[in-house]
């Protein structure tokens, strides 16, 4: 009787571990729709639980999205995704990755988002000849490493385009800064903190907040005053900070590096408090231009009118579309000798604007400077700012 | 002085949140012996539930914060008759299980609530801030001190002052002769666990006025209140309230004055503890 009781108390126990597991821990693999060639196995590497678990739903939706209109099939060979949880762990991702390259058999890795873990992973997956690509803007070092790829430029570059509008455009001449306490936040920051200093003018306070940091208080408390403050946190702690602001009074407008780290339901949850803050961004669905109009479209016909293409999903699907590109112009072939240096080779009509490749890997494309604003009654980052083909000045 | 004044309001308000998580973790470790890694995500839990009432469906904050603990003591409640109960001792499997389960209400969490963060809400009354003598503090920080403290008065009573914290206090000390003074120590230990969950819970609408509720919270929130345990000493609410206090203001001037250094301040206290005191400054043994 109690054996009975436990073995049906076990059962339903696993049954709910696995249908709560599913979705974002397992590894999902779709299955390739034609068997014409030999699959191109795909890995992808994003945060469905740790720090950045916020990112992992928005990342995977991307990379789902692009597979999905390409029929999950390009140059004649089908393609196979596996997705695993980096955690931003870099010894769980590190394991997660030789499953992926030994195992799996992939010939591409997607990811990881955390900078740290990324170039935590990189020389492994040079030594394998792998191509990684990168997820969002990633750290100057990528460029050392000989399998990187990445439509998107370095973090440092996210900031500079903010350093010059500050100084040039809203007339700044101090600035205090708080980022994250890691290569992310520190890049960011001083992208933005050493152009605005090249331009004369001064950075009266640095502070640096572990990441995760739940209360902003003590850093607010000791925030010095200046004309500005620039920010760049990880998402949720961004938006825990933009609202802690404001409850401590602070006057000083912000100005974010990546300013999309608030996304449009966080600006939502901010309410007025957002409006008017600047920021640089690399993407933004209010861009101008035939690509983006075709990708809000096809977003808003996929998940609904109501949401708005963030950057998360835009990241993922620009990373795959970048892949898939080179594997068009190879024919199909995923040695890392080849295909690496045909997508270094491609000129690209992206959403985020005409985009072309630094031999290090790192995107070069348009940078703008955004402001939060209601528009139609629904808040969003307006673009008020184009700087053209913007690259980091240590490349 | 500004510095000063403020820097002491953020460490209570946050030193009072971490001791209501710290205190239900005590309390159930003290009676059960059971060490509950998930109770940060039963914090977690309840500030989701709480924000999902108050900010989507627009109740009434308070009546948010007490379904908020209801949710996440009734949770407590399943794990306990049906997990916890039968671990009793096993300390290395009390430690996987109940790690699981952060991982599970994590991504429940995610499946139902969604991935992005939900900025910090309050009661109306509690919106906005207070300006005194040129300083400016949200009122709802200060509102998170008072109930702390309340809070705290009311489980030092509970414990200290009455028979059933007799009971309490009686199983922690020595569970078979308790039991053999024809105590129910089985009805004692589930009322505790709920009451421990219902406080996390609880603490998870109150915290999210200064925090919000995000779905790394769990973890987030739990290796700061393990730190307070060890300070504090486990089985005194008086010990997860100095305990919370001292980490709150050492995290709070730490971060304000030398903000690299904030991190290993706070661990430094619990080193010195665990070399001076390893009981804790309270700690019952």
């Amino acid at each position: 009787m109690n054996c009975k009781k436990i073995l049906i108390l076990v059962s339903s126990m696993c049954l709910v571990l696995i249908l709560a597991a599913l979705p974002f821990v397992s590894s999902c693999t779709k299955p390739a729709p034609a068997p014409a060639g030999e699959p191109i196995k795909m890995g992808a590497l994003l945060p469905f639980t740790g720090p950045f678990a916020d990112y992992g739903s928005f990342l995977k939706e991307g990379l789902e999205w692009r597979l999905d209109e390409a029929n999950y099939q390009i140059a004649g060979r089908p393609i196979e995704l596996i997705i695993e949880d980096s955690a931003s762990d870099t010894s769980l991702s590190l394991e997660k990755t030789k499953k992926l390259v030994d195992v799996d058999k992939v010939s591409i890795v997607i990811g990881p988002l955390h900078s740290g873990v990324f170039l935590g992973l990189s020389p492994y997956l040079s030594e394998n000849k792998i191509l990684q690509v990168g997820l969002m803007t990633k750290p100057l070092p990528s460029g050392t490493f000989d399998s990187y790829v990445n439509p998107f430029g370095t973090l440092y570059s996210d900031g500079v385009p903010l350093g010059w509008y500050a100084y040039d455009q809203l007339g700044v001449r101090t600035i205090t800064t708080i980022g994250s306490d890691y290569v992310a936040g520190k890049s960011f920051v001083n992208g933005a903190a050493d152009t605005f200093k090249g331009k004369g003018g001064t950075v009266v306070q640095q502070q640096w907040a572990a990441a995760g940091t739940t209360d902003f208080g003590p850093f607010l408390t000791a925030m010095k005053d200046a004309d500005a403050v620039v920010t760049w946190l990880g998402s949720a702690e961004q938006v825990r900070f933009v609202k802690q602001y404001h409850e401590f009074g602070k006057k000083m407008p912000i100005l974010m590096v990546s300013a999309d780290q608030v996304r449009s339901v966080d600006m939502v949850s901010l309410g007025d408090t957002i409006l008017g803050s600047i920021g640089s961004v690399t993407y933004a669905s209010r861009l101008d231009n035939p690509a983006n109009k075709k990708f809000v479209k096809a977003f808003k016909a996929r998940f609904g009118k109501d949401r708005n293409p963030e950057r998360d999903v835009y990241a993922a699907y620009a990373a795959v579309s970048l892949v898939l590109d080179g594997l068009a112009a190879t024919g199909g072939d995923t040695t890392l000798a080849k295909l690496r240096p045909a997508i270094l080779g491609l000129n690209l009509d992206y959403p985020q604007g005409s985009v072309s490749l630094h031999p290090s890997g790192h995107a070069i494309y348009d940078r703008y400077i955004v402001e939060a604003k209601l528009i139609d009654g629904k808040y969003l980052w307006d673009v008020i700012h184009t700087y053209p083909k913007v690259t980091d000045p240590r490349l | 002085m500004e510095f000063l004044v403020l820097s002491t309001l953020n460490g209570l308000s946050y030193g009072l949140i971490l001791f209501l998580l710290a205190a239900g973790i005590s309390l159930i470790y003290g009676v059960m012996g059971i060490l509950n890694l998930s109770h940060g995500a039963l914090y977690m839990v309840g500030a989701y539930v709480g924000w999902s009432m108050a900010v989507q469906n627009g109740y009434n904050f308070w009546l948010a914060v007490l379904m908020g603990g209801l949710a996440a003591g009734l949770l407590g409640l399943v794990m306990e008759r049906v997990f916890f109960r039968r671990l009793y001792k096993q300390l290395n499997e009390q430690v996987l299980l109940t790690f699981g389960f952060i991982y599970i209400l994590t991504n429940l969490s995610i499946w139902i609530w969604g991935a992005t963060y939900q900025a910090s809400f309050t009661a109306p009354i509690l919106t906005g801030s207070f300006h005194i003598a040129g300083l400016t503090y949200p009122i709802a920080r200060i509102s998170v001190i008072f109930i702390g403290l309340i809070l705290a008065i009311g489980l030092w009573w509970l414990q200290d002052k009455t028979r059933v914290g007799a009971i309490v206090r009686a199983g922690m000390d020595d569970k078979e002769i308790t039991m053999s003074l024809g105590i129910n120590l089985g009805l004692v230990s589930t009322s505790v666990f709920f009451l421990g969950a219902f406080i996390a819970g609880f603490a998870g609408v109150i915290g999210a006025q200064l925090v919000g509720v995000s779905p790394t919270l769990s973890i987030d929130i739990l290796l700061l209140s393990m730190v307070v345990l060890v300070i504090g000493g486990l089985g005194s609410v008086q010990g997860a309230l100095l305990g919370g206090i001292l980490i709150g203001c050492i995290d709070a001037f730490g971060k304000a004055l030398f903000p690299e250094l904030a991190m290993f301040f706070t661990y430094l206290a619990m080193i010195i503890v665990l070399a001076v005191r390893p009981r804790g400054l309270l700690g019952r043994r």
